[in-house]
């Protein structure tokens, strides 16, 4: 009997073979299953979806976990910021924070359009997109190509945007009771009290994440006043013409006090002082002294008090005036009543409730998101 | 011979399997239609979160004190169905008349200053004593007609019902005949909005 075992048939190997070439060819179509998928319309909307989705209810990420990704630098950016998202807070969806919209809009942290496919569109493809907001109705900002006249992915969200705090400190509010040729005006600034008596992150004055004001206003009233001192008993004003006295701003620094350590000065970068309104502040530590007409402003960016060595959330942090009343007749500092924190117990609190000081308040805006 | 016709079987069986698998997949790639819905979802999706986020916002208070207060926008529109108020500052209205300005506002804003054509219908829903649930009309641009092709948001809204308002109207009731029936109490109402493009 012929003996067959242990050879492989050419009628098996032509078999094996058309099934194998079959096998590969239908292999490769199957990825054309989802072309269609991936290339229509569905998919610029759910990316328009995802993308409004993560810039109205995600606060961001960085690097080390958190959602503080606004307050770290240019150079920093490309490695370290993972996703950028404008949300107050995950327990505030809707509601933006301004510093980090502003950010995210800053084209020397973030290249267009590489950083803002990596970090807000996501996906393989790099889709082309625009993003833009409109806030209170007149405020624009966007990034982005033009729109094109075929089909894109779109989707619009209404939020509201956190805007900043500031302060306004009338100087007849803070007059002092007693006559000095120099006066010290110390607005004092708790940060633990700001943080721990409003703990909603969409209504908080947080110094240490938004940027804050004090706005020392109406100084004329000081030379225009000193010798009708009955109006802060409750008399009425009487202009007094001109005078030869003017206030003068001698210095503006600041100091820290933490919890069992003693007062320590901080240093004088990173805030801007304006005076009588201009837009172009004066250097932080005075040189000599300046006329004040009307007012004086004090601008702490939203970076200043959380940088290294500045404050902790246990500071308490005094902003002091120096103002000296200058006879422009004698050419010497004369004694005079001025805006004062000592003399008549004035001290000015940076808090919740106080008639002086603006809270935070949420602005309606817009944001539309198109991708293609 | 016997020997060749068994090797036969393995050519017949390898390009039948190859066909049944070419078939397989030429069937699917022809059905793959069917993985793409029409615009009409996806628009749907669009105008419901438009109309989620308008609410949620006009539900969301502007500043520390309304929420200390629970004074949002919506809030205070509901309280105030008969008497006028003032939110924002200056503008005196009534709670329906200053939902109307506001939500179309929202709804309509687009970014580049052009308006948007949304149309809606809000309707409140409460609990009352004698009956479980009542309704009322609260504003409108105009009906619905049927070919509108529309969606439905609603939100529940927190309402100090406990105030008595002005003596003639109350505060949420609907009509001055219902006064002594809704509870006076804190009630959860619920604001359903009917919102299409006409």
């Amino acid at each position: 009997m012929k003996n067959d075992h242990a050879y492989l048939s050419i009628d098996f190997l032509a078999g094996f073979t058309i099934f194998m070439i079959a096998f590969i060819w239908v292999a490769t179509m199957i990825p054309g299953l989802f072309v269609n998928v991936r290339s229509t319309q569905i998919d610029y909307d759910a990316v328009a979806y995802r993308t409004g989705v993560i810039l109205t209810e995600d606060p961001g990420w960085q690097v080390d976990g958190t959602s503080d990704w606004e307050v770290i630098d240019d150079a920093r950016v490309p490695e370290e910021v993972r996703r950028i998202g404008w949300a107050i807070s995950k327990e505030n969806p809707g509601v933006l924070s301004a510093v980090k919209m502003n950010r995210s809009f800053c084209s020397t942290a973030f290249t267009y359009p590489e950083s803002y496919q990596d970090k807000i569109i996501f996906g393989d493809m790099p889709y082309r997109f625009n993003i833009s907001v409109l806030t209170n109705g007149t405020y624009y900002q966007s990034v982005g190509d033009v729109r094109p006249s075929g089909a894109y992915g779109y989707i619009r969200r209404v939020a509201k945007v956190k805007q900043m705090s500031d302060s306004q400190v009338p100087a007849y509010a803070f007059m002092s009771k007693g006559i000095s040729p120099k006066h010290m005006f110390s607005p004092e600034m708790n940060i633990t009290d700001l943080l721990f008596k409003e703990q909603n992150l969409a209504y908080q004055i947080n110094p240490r994440h938004e940027s804050t004001a004090i706005n020392v206003t109406n100084i004329s009233w000081v030379y225009r006043n000193q010798s009708n001192l009955d109006y802060f008993d409750g008399g009425t004003e009487k202009p007094v013409g001109s005078s030869n006295l003017k206030v003068h701003l001698l210095d503006v620094n600041l100091t820290r006090l933490n919890p069992s350590e003693p007062l320590v000065a901080i240093p004088p970068f990173g805030h801007e002082v304006y005076i009588d309104g201009s837009s172009t502040p004066v250097i932080p530590r005075l040189s000599s002294p300046v006329i004040v007409q009307e007012n004086v402003s004090i601008v702490f960016n939203s970076t200043f008090f959380a940088a290294e060595g500045k404050t902790t959330t246990a500071s308490r942090v005094f902003v002091n005036f120096t103002f000296g009343l200058w006879n422009t007749t004698n050419l010497t500092y004369d004694d005079g009543y001025c805006i004062n924190s000592t003399y008549g117990n004035n001290l000015f609190r940076y808090d919740y409730g106080s008639p002086w000081v603006r809270e935070p308040v949420l602005e309606p805006a817009i944001l539309e998101v198109a991708v293609w | 011979m016997v020997d060749h016709a068994a090797g036969q079987l393995y050519t017949i069986e390898g390009i039948a399997a190859a066909l049944i698998m070419i078939v397989t997949v030429w069937i699917v790639l022809g059905t793959t239609t069917m993985y793409t819905p029409g615009d009409t979802h996806i628009s749907d999706m669009q105008l419901e979160q438009l109309g989620t986020d308008v609410l949620a916002m006009m539900d969301t208070p502007n500043s520390t004190l309304e929420n200390r207060n629970n004074t949002s926008n919506l809030q205070q529109m509901i309280k105030n169905n008969y008497s006028a108020f003032s939110n924002p500052p200056g503008d005196y209205r009534k709670g329906p008349e200053l939902f109307n300005t506001m939500f179309l506002s929202y709804a309509n804003s687009m970014t580049n200053g052009r308006a948007d054509h949304i149309q809606y219908s809000a309707t409140v829903y409460y609990r009352n004593a004698t009956t479980p649930t009542g309704s009322y009309e609260f504003s409108k641009t105009h009906d619905i007609s049927p070919g509108d092709h529309a969606v439905r948001v609603t939100r529940w809204v927190l309402i100090d019902n406990t105030i008595t308002g002005p003596t003639d109207y109350p505060s949420v009731i609907p009509a001055p005949a219902n006064n002594n029936i809704l509870d006076r109490r804190w009630q959860e109402v619920l604001v359903e909005v009917l919102i299409w493009r006409g």
